[in-house]
């Protein structure tokens, strides 16, 4: 658990006072009432003395410039280049404690604490987190490879990111661990006017975790956020993903993919609010579902009244590959202003029949040809990861998925 | 070696269970270029789906034999890697796979394990041809026949066919879409593949492919069935006269395949913007 600094002390006592009645969040055609989110174990961390843990070595690779491994909350090991001098890159409970003036304006305004019970529980059992400040201009050439890792305890982490007025960041996170666990993840992101911000997320989470993802990013006046998240755990997850457009001219692409397997159930939610004219917003959700598993996407595109020259879109896809597999692909446009263009596409089905036999006969086996399919359905995220390590390992993950 | 022969015999096939063969007899050797035409509603492309193993279409009786060896037993994979080919007449898209990789992992199945194409060789030899159908450099690298014009994809089809080498070539209608200069290319492409190794059936719907292919053998295809079979002078005389003569040479006054139209029930998907959600 985080030692509370002084100046956080009345919200967590507010937050803990109104915590028994907030509810769960709702998932959309999801069922989660039952789930347990709740069983924390906040114990017994796992402790490594800066070195990378094998668990996570795969995702290393020796020519990376930056990278940050944090286990159990504890930044274990930690490699930046020139590149990212002047950025502060700090634990959470380092930068409550040493920059509040800075961490003040943020934190809890992108997500308040009370949202829902969720975010919470993960406010006052907050063991890990990361703060990345991206300074007024600064353009990092280099990518930042953080990887999380849950070993010993129940993971509550809150990451808040900024990248200020100008400035760009390529920032790609990948949560591992390998056990039953609790899994509740709060990540605040805000991009400044102008500023660019590559968000690429991974989860491989184990298939007896339960997990809570709430993403939530502001983008000011021209800013621009690609945000890409790889839903590739075994276990039962609810991720739930909003970007505010909140100044002109910003524009917002988010991209899912998620492979949902055995009896695993996937909800993932993924809304573009539109709140200033002129903004530009595209959900692509792809997804895999197959055994008995249940898979559901629900896309929101929302206009509000008076940002005209904004436009919405989105399109979400799943393909499910087996009998009893289940998927929703919910589409939902709210617009509330005339002079605005929005488009939304919906499917699932299996796989499309006459692509199978166009590969085919090509000599292609039933296996290959699905294979290829497949690959090619979600190439539009594999695309986006631009670490090699990563990629290779999300397309290793894809790979021991489809063919399990 | 010896040359590759596609014999159909008494072939029949139904889709949905409405019959549109009706008893297709023909053989194709490699050397040899044979067209088949007819009107619109014959059972061509049927024809051509049937010999391929196209899911929906079911074939009831006949055979279909390549080299000797049942093709009708064999899945559609393993009928391309005995040898055949079809240029479908309306080529699949597929996202997210290049041309150029499907076209290197569809040669790689051809050969046994541990073997592999030479990247240069293939690069080398996809570019030539890519050149010769007069097609754009970049099209290797996009996705399969994703946002090609229906004229792109006749010739990708094409450009498939020549990197594939196959035994037994099925062209299915590849000049609907096509302007006069590209029929002149993909005319070329399929005379530079004349060989004792290559076989060609062109399933036509103009006359106009033919004036720029030496064809060898012409069919003439009415009602599910190939009714007229001879050569060259074949065409010139359809070209005049139509179809009509042979109608009454045979005896047929509807040339095609009669299917009833199915009353189709119409399904509504549901509404996706309603005013109601607004109100949330």
């Amino acid at each position: 658990m985080m030692k509370i600094p002084d100046w956080i002390t009345p919200i967590y006592e507010q937050i803990k006072a109104e915590y028994p009645a907030l509810l769960l969040p709702k998932a959309e055609k999801t069922n989660i009432k039952n789930w347990d989110f709740e069983s924390l174990q906040l114990t017994n961390p796992i402790i490594y003395e800066n070195k990378v843990p094998d668990v996570a070595a795969h995702l290393v690779d020796e020519a990376d410039k930056n990278i940050i491994v944090v286990c159990d909350g504890a930044i274990v090991y930690k490699r930046l280049s020139v590149d990212f001098e002047d950025v502060i890159i700090t634990t959470l409970q380092n930068a409550l404690e040493q920059h509040e003036d800075l961490v003040k304006s943020y934190f809890g305004k992108v997500i308040p604490f009370n949202t829902n019970r969720l975010t919470a529980l993960n406010f006052l059992n907050l063991n890990s987190g990361l703060f990345i400040y991206v300074p007024k201009n600064k353009v990092i050439g280099t990518p930042l490879n953080v990887i999380f890792i849950q070993e010993g305890r129940s993971l509550l982490n809150r990451n808040l990111i900024v990248a200020n007025q100008s400035s760009q960041l390529e920032y790609i996170e990948n949560y591992v661990n390998q056990s039953a666990a609790v899994i509740n993840l709060c990540t605040e992101i805000i991009v400044g006017e102008n500023a660019q911000l590559d968000f690429v997320a991974m989860d491989c989470f184990h298939k007896d975790v339960i997990a809570y993802e709430c993403k939530r990013s502001a983008v000011e006046a021209n800013g621009s956020l690609s945000l890409s998240h790889g839903a590739l755990s075994d276990g039962n997850v609810v991720s739930e993903n909003l970007v505010s457009l909140v100044g002109s001219g910003a524009s917002a692409q988010v991209k899912s993919v998620a492979i949902a397997e055995n009896a695993q159930k996937q909800n993932i939610t993924v809304e573009v609010e539109h709140l200033a004219p002129h903004t530009a917003g595209d959900i692509i959700n792809h997804g895999i579902s197959k055994d008995e598993a249940q898979l559901t996407f629900n896309g929101i595109g929302r206009i509000h009244k008076g940002m005209r020259g904004s436009d919405a879109q989105q399109s979400s896809r799943v393909m499910i590959l087996s009998e009893k597999a289940r998927a929703d692909a919910n589409p939902l446009l709210l617009i509330e202003e005339y002079d605005v263009s929005a488009g939304h596409a919906a499917g699932v089905g299996k796989i499309n029949e006459e692509q199978l036999y166009y590969l085919m006969s090509r000599g292609l086996t039933r296996r290959e040809a699905e294979s290829l399919i497949i690959h090619g359905f979600l190439m539009p995220f594999i695309k986006e990861i631009k670490n090699e390590a990563v990629q290779a390992e999300f397309v290793n993950v894809i790979e021991r998925k489809i063919k399990a | 070696m010896e040359k590759s022969v596609l014999n159909i015999s008494e072939l029949r096939a139904s889709i949905d269970g409405k019959e549109i063969l009706k008893g297709v007899n023909l053989e194709i050797k490699g050397g040899e270029i044979h067209a088949i035409m007819g009107p619109n509603g014959t059972g061509k492309s049927t024809l051509a789906s049937a010999i391929m193993g196209h899911p929906r279409y079911e074939v009831t009786a006949g055979s279909v034999t390549l080299n000797n060896e049942d093709v009708l037993e064999m899945e559609v994979d393993e009928r391309a890697r005995a040898g055949l080919f079809l240029a479908m007449q309306y080529p699949s898209e597929v996202s997210g796979v290049t041309n150029a990789d499907f076209l290197k992992t569809a040669m790689q199945t051809r050969l046994q394990e541990g073997q592999d194409i030479p990247l240069f060789k293939f690069i080398r030899e996809l570019d030539k041809n890519v050149s010769k159908l007069e097609m754009d450099e970049g099209l290797p690298h996009r996705y399969l026949n994703e946002g090609f014009s229906g004229g792109e994809k006749k010739r990708n089809e094409i450009l498939q066919m020549m990197m594939l080498k196959p035994s037994i070539a099925i062209l299915d209608e590849i000049d609907s879409g096509l302007d006069i200069d590209a029929l002149r290319i993909v005319g070329e492409a399929v005379n530079s593949m004349r060989s004792e190794n290559f076989g060609c059936l062109l399933i036509t719907h103009y006359q106009r492919l033919l004036d720029h292919i030496e064809t060898d053998y012409v069919h003439i295809m009415m009602q599910g069935r190939i009714v007229k079979s001879g050569g060259r002078e074949l065409i010139e005389r359809i070209d005049r006269e139509g179809y009509d003569w042979i109608k009454q040479e045979v005896g047929i006054e509807d040339e095609r395949v009669i299917v009833e139209e199915e009353t189709r029930n119409v399904t509504s998907i549901g509404s996706c913007a309603t005013k109601e959600a607004l109100e949330r």
